[in-house]
């Protein structure tokens, strides 16, 4: 039997040697994300695992750049992108990144026992030596010469005369690319032996160290030679997992990326980890020193343009991940989403019919209410079902208001102008639990439930396409209904609500937050006259109250507090819950927060954002001390 | 006991004793220097199975404490705990020493293990000419690998001492034990063999892991460290249970077939009682690798357990003979549910010594 391939599975394509593949996969429209400034200061880039950062930076490593110029006919849009970010001009490369990965020795280095002194110098000389090597590949890699072999060929000449440019250049071995690459490697090899010893170490005897980063000065301050000739193309250094570092090995790296003295471009990547609870609760800002993205903020700018902008990078990166494989199985030339069926077709006439009963008898007596049922009674089925939903909350919503109001803004006005579309929203939403109407089906709720992050949509597609792979094994076509969509996604869920306590350390107060919000969401979204139209998925708390969850004293008089405090940063961090603050709602602002959109559909929660529940943090807080059993419609099993 | 000859690997001449066997080769070891007994001070109840055998024989010991977490706090772990360290202070004779070992604090996990085998000997609490035995049977593989790596290095330095490992096995038990959580991925200090030095795109990492139940995730974290051109996964067969390498198979299939594209034709099976054959086996993957890429190059055979110890040593001693990097993305988290039965423990475990230094291979 013929085998078949999950492209959403197989990360392969992603490695280092596959730079081809790796462009093919990417969606250009990630670069949109940059700010403008990336390289007069530093930029700091931070998501959750699984936003992007990697890939991000990888698009801007020297042989990404290479490829993606030599092949810019395969890659217009990422070119053009580039360009406009002045990485690349018409004759290759005007930047070359050094990506570097923080994971690798670094906390081994502050676990080995050596004195503090030794560890920080150690820590310096590490990465000292590890960016060096990274130059001057990245470098031979621009002018397609081999590396190591060729490091002789390179010289690093000082732009200017600098006592501490020299020094630099001494402690890193001289300015001959086989001299730095001799003295790189020696370090390396010196520290990561020390570091590997079985054996008992004398720290005393390792007597030399780093006091300061010396390459971004090398960096900074020379021009690159290559055989006597100047190298085009700046050095970026591209820093990655910042995370993985102890607390004051962030510190001090980022003492040395904000030294305003630095004249090398320098990015620093890291998971919202990183950051403490304090951090977290605050808006990430950019300054004068330096510039932040973080990447799901930016990818859900309040903007709608923004958000479209996003939700079209995320079906890119569908289509283009599974392009390939969909045209070798079924050689059909369709898209990857273009096999996602709508809802419309699972509604009845059965349904519509009970619908539109129950819609009749909401207005029963009342004229202006029968002709919003006579006017919603319009279109295909799926429409006339959606319609007459909609026209139960509105007439929901009329009698529950004083009848003087009710007559002044309702009688012979027309259904249609009465009708916005969160109600409708709203609608499909209560058709979907009354009659399994599907709810979650569809490109947009793919899309909706990657809550921002790539790893996540990514999952979710590879769940989809092993259904689509199921029909293609059956010579069937790989479309996939409704039903199957909504099940797949709903059951995503359900294992995403069961990974939360393998996600988050000690989980039990974040999933006790999470069922509280649950509860109330699941609360709100069922009330009849759908007040938060469509539904509610998070709560909010009042900023003046943040304040006061932020002020270590106050926090420590608040019963729960401090348990609070710590639940919510975890769960920010990763991104289980998702936190705005600063939103602004009926002339105030709060800090809303959202449960992750992979938590709702388990919930049948709406996967839209704005609407949220207020309550004081003191409430919120008590809720750890007290936990309740989730509500049930979590511990449902799905089949 | 089993006994092999040849010529070649290390321990292609090997010592390995299950069930009552066992005494004999405590007792010789006793007779060749001072008995230092390195035990894991946590909740599993099979951490002193080895410590009840050598007071049963009344051999005079120095019982060395090893600090472990005490799981995660639920169930029944830290009453385990507490019941373990109570039923030590009976077992033990007057000719037993107890020594605790400071825990320590200020290293990460991967590291620990490291930090724990160098104290032993800067404190001197293991001598060079000491017979010691490491009993794996409670101790993560993060920490038994350092143990047995350094006491390997301390002997090959000193052409002195004896090194012997004891581990209980009991499938039963580890099905009762629960676990979940994914720790960091990463080398094992002292296990990093040039893992992280230079890391070359050009050049070929190919990973072998041993398969275990339920390590999915921790599977799924070491492929993203390591993004390696080929995996080798290893299986256990022959087994007691002889659908188990199916049944592993069948557990990974996603993982294996979708994410890692392991080729069919890469599994390698070893028996899951004797370690040696994953050592053999391991070792002489690393032996026709390098062979076969020699003309392009130096490829990487990075190693990692996640099925039973008896499998793990035999990890551990592959990678010590053949310098290959040993990766670890261990649970953050273990509990076990209930108490079982101290006599069904015992009566279900099985016993196993394996002597890998001093005087058989002298």
């Amino acid at each position: 039997m013929r085998s078949y391939q999950n492209p959403f599975r197989s990360r392969a394509s992603e490695q280092h040697r596959e730079i081809y593949s790796f462009l093919r996969y990417v969606g250009p429209g990630v670069l949109d994300l940059l700010p403008e400034t990336v390289w007069d200061r530093p930029f700091i880039i931070r998501s959750a695992s699984g936003g992007g950062k990697t890939t991000l930076l990888r698009l801007f490593t020297a042989d990404a750049l290479l490829e993606a110029h030599a092949r810019r006919d395969d890659f217009p849009e990422l070119v053009q992108r580039l360009e406009a970010h002045g990485a690349m001009g018409p004759q290759g490369p005007l930047r070359f990144g050094l990506l570097l990965n923080l994971a690798r020795d670094y906390r081994t280095i502050a676990s080995s026992g050596a004195p503090d002194d030794v560890t920080n110098r150690l820590f310096l000389r590490l990465l000292d030596a590890r960016i060096v090597t990274s130059a001057l590949r990245g470098a031979l890699t621009l002018r397609s010469l081999s590396y190591p072999g060729d490091s002789s060929a390179i010289e690093f000449r000082p732009r200017y005369v600098d006592e501490r440019v020299m020094a630099a250049i001494e402690r890193l071995g001289g300015q001959n690319g086989g001299e730095l690459l001799a003295a790189a490697r020696s370090a390396e090899g010196e520290i990561v032996d020390l570091l590997d010893s079985l054996l008992p170490v004398d720290w005393k005897s390792m007597s030399r160290g780093h006091a300061e980063l010396y390459s971004l000065r090398l960096l900074g301050d020379c021009d690159v030679f290559i055989n006597g000739e100047a190298l085009a193309a700046e050095p970026v250094l591209l820093l990655d997992d910042g995370h993985d570092l102890t607390p004051p090995q962030r510190k001090t790296l980022l003492r040395a990326l904000l030294n305003r003295d630095v004249t090398t471009a320098r990015w620093y990547a890291e998971r919202f980890e990183a950051l403490s609870a304090e951090e977290l609760l605050v808006d990430g800002t950019s300054g004068r020193d330096y510039e932040v993205l973080e990447l799901e903020r930016a990818a859900r700018r309040s903007t709608s343009s923004g958000r479209r902008h996003f939700d079209r990078l995320l079906r890119d990166v569908g289509n283009l991940r599974a392009g390939w494989h969909l045209d070798h199985y079924t050689h059909a030339g369709r898209e990857f989403f273009d096999y996602f069926e709508p809802p419309d077709r699972t509604i009845t006439p059965e349904i519509v019919r009970s619908v539109q009963s129950a819609a009749l008898e909401a207005a029963a007596g009342h004229p202006s209410y029968e002709a919003w049922v006579r006017d919603a009674d319009a279109g295909t089925l799926f429409a006339r079902a959606v319609r007459l939903r909609s026209a139960m909350i509105l007439i929901e919503r009329y009698r529950n208001r004083p009848q003087q109001a009710l007559f002044e803004t309702s009688e012979g006005v027309p259904f249609d102008s009465l009708l916005p579309s969160n109600v409708k929203e709203a609608a499909r939403l209560f058709l979907g639990r009354e009659f399994d109407v599907p709810y979650y089906a569809g490109a947009d709720a793919v899309v909706a439930v990657a809550s921002q992050n790539i790893e996540q949509f990514l999952a979710l597609c590879g769940d989809l396409f092993e259904h689509m792979l199921g029909s293609i094994t059956l010579n069937a076509s790989p479309s996939l209904d409704a039903e199957r969509q909504q099940l797949i996604i709903r059951r995503a869920s359900d294992r995403y609500w069961r990974e939360v306590p393998e996600r988050v350390p000690n989980a039990m107060d974040v999933m006790a937050l999470l069922h509280r919000i649950t509860a109330i969401s699941l609360s709100e979204s069922a009330r009849s006259t759908a007040p938060y139209a469509p539904g509610v998925n998070g709560i909010a708390i009042s900023m003046e109250d943040r304040a006061r969850l932020l002020d270590p004293q106050t926090r420590e008089q608040m019963p729960g507090g401090e348990r609070l405090f710590t639940a919510l940063g975890r769960a920010i961090a990763r991104n289980v819950i998702i936190a705005e603050p600063n939103y602004s709602v009926k002339n105030t602002h709060v800090m809303v927060l959202y449960l992750n959109r992979l938590l709702c559909p388990k919930a049948f929660l709406p996967l839209h954002r704005g609407s949220f529940r207020e309550r004081p943090v003191r409430e919120v807080a008590e809720w750890l001390l007290d936990p309740t059993d989730p509500p049930q419609v979590l511990t449902e099993t799905l089949f | 006991m089993a006994a092999e000859g040849g010529a070649g690997p290390r321990w292609l001449d090997y010592v390995l004793a299950t069930g009552g066997d066992c005494d004999q080769l405590l007792s010789a070891a006793a007779g060749l220097g001072r008995l230092v007994l390195l035990y894991g001070d946590g909740f599993d109840p099979r951490s002193l199975q080895t410590v009840r055998r050598l007071a049963a024989l009344d051999l005079p010991t120095v019982v060395v404490q090893i600090p472990l977490p005490q799981g995660d706090g639920r169930g029944a772990t830290t009453e385990l705990a507490r019941r373990n360290r109570e039923q030590l202070l009976d077992i033990a004779n007057a000719g037993m020493e107890i020594v605790n070992l400071d825990p320590v604090l200020d290293a990460d996990r991967l590291t620990v293990g490291s930090r724990i085998s160098r104290n032993l000997i800067e404190s001197g609490i293991v001598g060079e000419e000491d017979a010691v035995i490491v009993d794996a049977s409670a101790l993560p593989t993060r920490i038994f690998f350092p143990l047995i790596g350094t006491l390997l290095a301390l002997g090959r330095r000193s052409g002195k001492g004896e090194l012997l490992v004891m581990v209980s096995e009991c499938p039963e038990l580890d099905r009762l034990i629960s676990s979940g959580g994914v720790e960091d991925p990463g080398t094992i200090t002292g296990f990093a063999n040039g893992f992280s030095r230079d890391a070359d795109p050009e050049r070929v990492r190919v990973w072998a892991p041993v398969l275990g139940e339920q390590a999915g995730p921790q599977l799924e974290a070491l492929f993203e460290l390591l993004q390696p051109q080929d995996v080798y996964p290893v299986l256990p067969f022959p087994a007691r249970d002889p659908r188990r390498a199916d049944d592993l198979v069948l557990e990974h299939r996603s993982l294996l077939f979708e994410r890692f594209e392991v080729d069919p034709n890469n599994f390698l099976y070893v028996s899951e009682s004797n370690p040696f054959d994953t050592y053999r086996a391991l070792a002489g993957l690393d032996v026709r690798y390098r062979s076969l890429l020699s003309p392009v190059g130096v490829p990487e055979i990075v190693v990692s357990t996640h099925a039973s110890k008896t499998l793990g040593i035999g990890v551990c001693l592959a990678a010590i003979e053949r310098e290959m990097p040993v990766v670890n993305a261990g649970p953050s988290r273990y509990g076990i549910a209930e108490i079982p039965e101290a006599e069904w423990v015992e009566n279900a475990s099985t016993l196993s010594c394996i002597w890998l230094h001093g005087t058989p291979f002298r």
